[in-house]
């Protein structure tokens, strides 16, 4: 098994043993292989083939995943330095490619806690190694977090959703009630159920995988105060999903054109959006800031 | 022993790519609600006949002349317009989903199975994601063994 040849002269790969860069790229793409795959196939009843349909599945997916997955790909070779991988590395990158054989979600979500966690305490991770362990383990979360299993949380949390919503109708002077996860809009004589993946909830593992992804692909490293704009975007977040319900909820035609029309593209624009800006202005430096600014009065 | 590894790797990611999408295939297999609940209807003996419409079923038991109605709509409401004009008078209204027949619709009791049933999805003990549509039944009153069939079998809960 590899051992560390010279130790004196720092770690040297001997021809026959594989080097601890390799492992992690092995290890990665064995869980890439069996994330994506999942989301690829599809997993609900009516789920097309063909390509067209896996695409869309994808993009469905989230184009922050994607670009999670970009940031790991193009940061995979220089994780760790080099050297022999150790039996302990070799182990767990074959258990986490084991557990990714079940053919569930959450399988992948399990391997990549191992793999980031694993990176996080890896005494040969590399900064770059250190930012792909936080992805990973923030790509677990969101798998884990917009799972079956946290729906029951997620529909407390739309009955919340709906009563807020039944206020908000309170407020534009139009009646409406809630019971359960239900919102009535007794004006327009209509009604919506707010399923767990609809509650405000839901979309928050995502907001904070993009809020993580947009500040390593700024090069900036992650701060305490960063926390303070983590928390801006979620009530960012929660507010966008609170006037979409209400939105939805209006009428038949609103709820056609917000649920399954143009308006599915504008939600998603304004979520997208919204995730990008905040921490883009979470890292914006005062220093270079104040600097433009004053190089704007003397121009 | 790296040869070794490396085609250990490899067949990891070879055969973990092929069993997601075999399961893939398997899971597509129920991708016509509509087919699925036609068997249904079948098992139950009730012989189904052409749809007036795409999520319209109707049938009929051998031993009843007035035809049994099976709607398909989806549990999150966005189908409802199609009901608004529906004033059952001679039938009686049965809301199959998941292994459960009510008597009303009941939102709260369509999202906890529907909730449990994803759950058992994502821990791989259920074969198939739960559908996102129920089975709307109207019965003829006048055919009283009706009330007698298992209509889960429409929607079967696991």
């Amino acid at each position: 098994m590899p051992t560390r040849t010279a130790a004196h002269d720092g770690p040297t790969l001997v021809p026959d043993l594989i080097g601890t860069r390799e492992v992690w790229v092995w290890s990665v793409l064995t869980v890439a292989v069996a994330f994506w795959a999942n989301i690829v196939r599809g997993t609900s009843p009516g789920d097309l083939p063909g390509l067209g349909s896996m695409i869309a599945r994808v993009i469905d997916n989230g184009a922050f995943d994607v670009f999670a997955w970009t940031l790991v790909f193009a940061r995979v070779t220089r994780m760790s330095e080099a050297g022999p991988a150790s039996r302990l590395q070799i182990w767990a990158t074959f258990l986490v490619g084991a557990i990714a054989l079940a053919p569930v979600r959450l399988a992948a979500g399990v391997g990549l806690v191992i793999l980031g966690g694993l990176l996080l305490r890896e005494r040969r991770t590399l900064p770059a190694g250190r930012q792909v362990g936080l992805v990973l383990l923030a790509l677990a979360f969101e798998t884990v977090w917009t799972s079956p299993l946290l729906a029951p949380m997620h529909v407390l949390v739309g009955s919340v959703d709906a009563r807020i919503s039944a206020f908000l109708f309170d407020l534009l002077n139009k009646e409406a009630t809630a019971h359960a996860n239900v919102v009535e809009n007794i004006s327009a004589n209509f009604s919506i159920s707010i399923w767990p993946y609809c509650a405000s909830s839901f979309p928050l593992a995502g907001v904070s995988l993009a809020f993580l992804v947009v500040v390593m692909y700024l090069g900036q490293p992650l701060r305490r105060r960063h926390v303070l704009w983590l928390a801006m975007s979620f009530i960012g977040s929660i507010l966008l999903t609170e006037v979409r319900l209400v939105l939805l909820a209006t009428s038949q035609g609103s709820y056609r054109w917000w649920h399954a029309g143009p308006g599915v593209s504008l939600y998603a624009m304004a979520a997208l959006a919204l995730a990008v800006v905040v921490p883009m202005l979470a890292t914006r430096d005062p220093k270079t800031a104040k600097a433009r600014l004053d190089s704007r009065h003397v121009v | 022993m790296k040869t070794l590894l490396r085609c250990g790797y490899l067949a990891l990611i070879v055969v973990s790519a092929a069993i997601q999408f075999d399961r893939g295939q398997r899971g597509n297999a129920d991708s016509d609600p509509m087919a699925t609940l036609s068997a249904g209807l079948e098992r139950l003996n009730v012989h189904t006949g052409r749809s007036s419409a795409a999520n319209i079923l109707t049938g009929q038991l051998p031993s009843c002349r007035q035809p049994i109605y099976g709607i398909l709509l989806r549990i999150d409401g966005a189908e409802d317009e199609q009901l608004r004009d529906l004033r059952p008078a001679d039938e009686v209204v049965k809301y199959v989903y998941l292994g459960a027949v009510k008597e009303s619709r009941d939102q709260a009791v369509m999202i906890s199975r529907w909730v449990w049933a994803s759950a058992l999805f994502a821990v791989g003990l259920r074969s198939h994601k739960p559908r996102p549509d129920f089975v709307l039944l109207l019965l003829p009153r006048a055919c009283p063994e009706l009330a007698t069939l298992d209509w889960t079998a429409l929607s079967p809960g696991n």
